[in-house]
């Protein structure tokens, strides 16, 4: 069972929260511009890392709200968790 | 059938087909009982916005707690944080309404919404040394003395209903926020859950 850190109320157990998918998607200003490649790559293309990916979660159990966190797909380690419009601060290496 | 009325239909107990005095006298060991008929008040508004927190404070006789996880009383109403833009009033039956009004014309003006949820909520108590394990059964809080303290409060889950917990007291005495619907369900769980614990003094 995986302990994730709700930026609002805390480390919770993960059967509170639902997962929302890659993060940082930004939907196109201009949809009608876009041909049905780039569409298409916006609505269904997705990394698959292999490693570190930012994804979505939402305290659905709890506060309810959107979140993103940083987790390693093969060992589903978290590394960070932080708010909606912001970005996970980069490991100085 | 019957004619249909104009008035509201009086609001009944959520939990009467459950008979949580069947769990004994020793309520010193576990105790469970629903204190129904309060009035439940969503509010939602930004914390940063001083209209919106002045609005509520002056109704409500007492600033709304913005640190996570912590309730407060004032008089007859218990103010329980949800989200960093949410809370809950429970407020007796008979002062919901009136409270309601109050805030809407605090807020009048002001980005924010007052939502009378009574009608889809009840209240269970449920107290005694064993109290921690009978929630536990079907909550993943972490409810150890050391982490879940009077004061505080959570949103989480029991049996797999959605509730919002807090703790009155250090006995300890928790109250819950249950969902109406699935009261009959969260009832009898809560009697299986109970049965262990009977016969312990
Ligand atoms: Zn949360």
């Amino acid at each position: 069972m995986l302990l994730i850190e709700c930026p609002y109320c805390g480390t919770r157990d993960e059967s509170e929260f639902t997962y929302g998918g890659e993060a940082h998607i930004v939907r196109p200003l201009d949809p009608d511009a876009l041909n049905d490649v780039e569409w298409a790559d916006y609505l269904f293309f997705r990394k698959n890392s292999k490693g570190i990916l930012q994804e979505q979660w939402n305290h659905s159990a709890g506060c309810r709200r959107w979140f993103c966190a940083e987790r390693d797909t093969v060992t589903y380690k978290f590394k960070s968790f932080y708010k909606v419009g912001e970005r996970p601060v980069e490991d100085e290496a | 059938m019957s004619k249909p009325t104009s008035t509201a239909p009086a609001m009944t107990s959520a939990f009467t087909e459950i008979d949580f005095s069947q769990l004994g006298t020793r309520k010193h060991v576990l105790s469970i009982e629903e204190l129904a008929f309060f009035g439940h008040l969503n509010i939602r508004g930004a914390s940063d916005n001083s209209k919106f927190m002045h609005g509520v404070e002056n109704t409500l006789g007492v600033a709304l707690p913005t640190q996570a996880n912590t309730f407060l009383n004032v008089g007859s109403n218990t103010v329980l944080w949800l989200g960093p833009n949410e809370w809950l009033v429970i407020t007796p039956l008979a002062e919901a309404k009136q409270l309601e009004q109050g805030l809407r014309t605090a807020l009048s003006g002001v980005f924010s919404s007052v939502n009378e949820v009574s009608g889809g909520n009840s209240v269970l108590e449920v107290a005694g040394d064993k109290a921690r394990d009978l929630l536990l059964k079907g909550c993943p809080l972490d409810l150890h003395s050391s982490v879940f303290k009077t004061g505080q409060c959570a949103q989480s889950v029991l049996a797999k209903t959605s509730m919002t917990l807090w703790q009155t007291e250090d006995a300890p005495v928790f109250r819950l926020v249950v969902r109406r619907s699935f009261a009959d369900y969260l009832g009898h769980w809560l009697l299986d859950a109970a049965r262990e614990f009977q016969d312990l003094t």
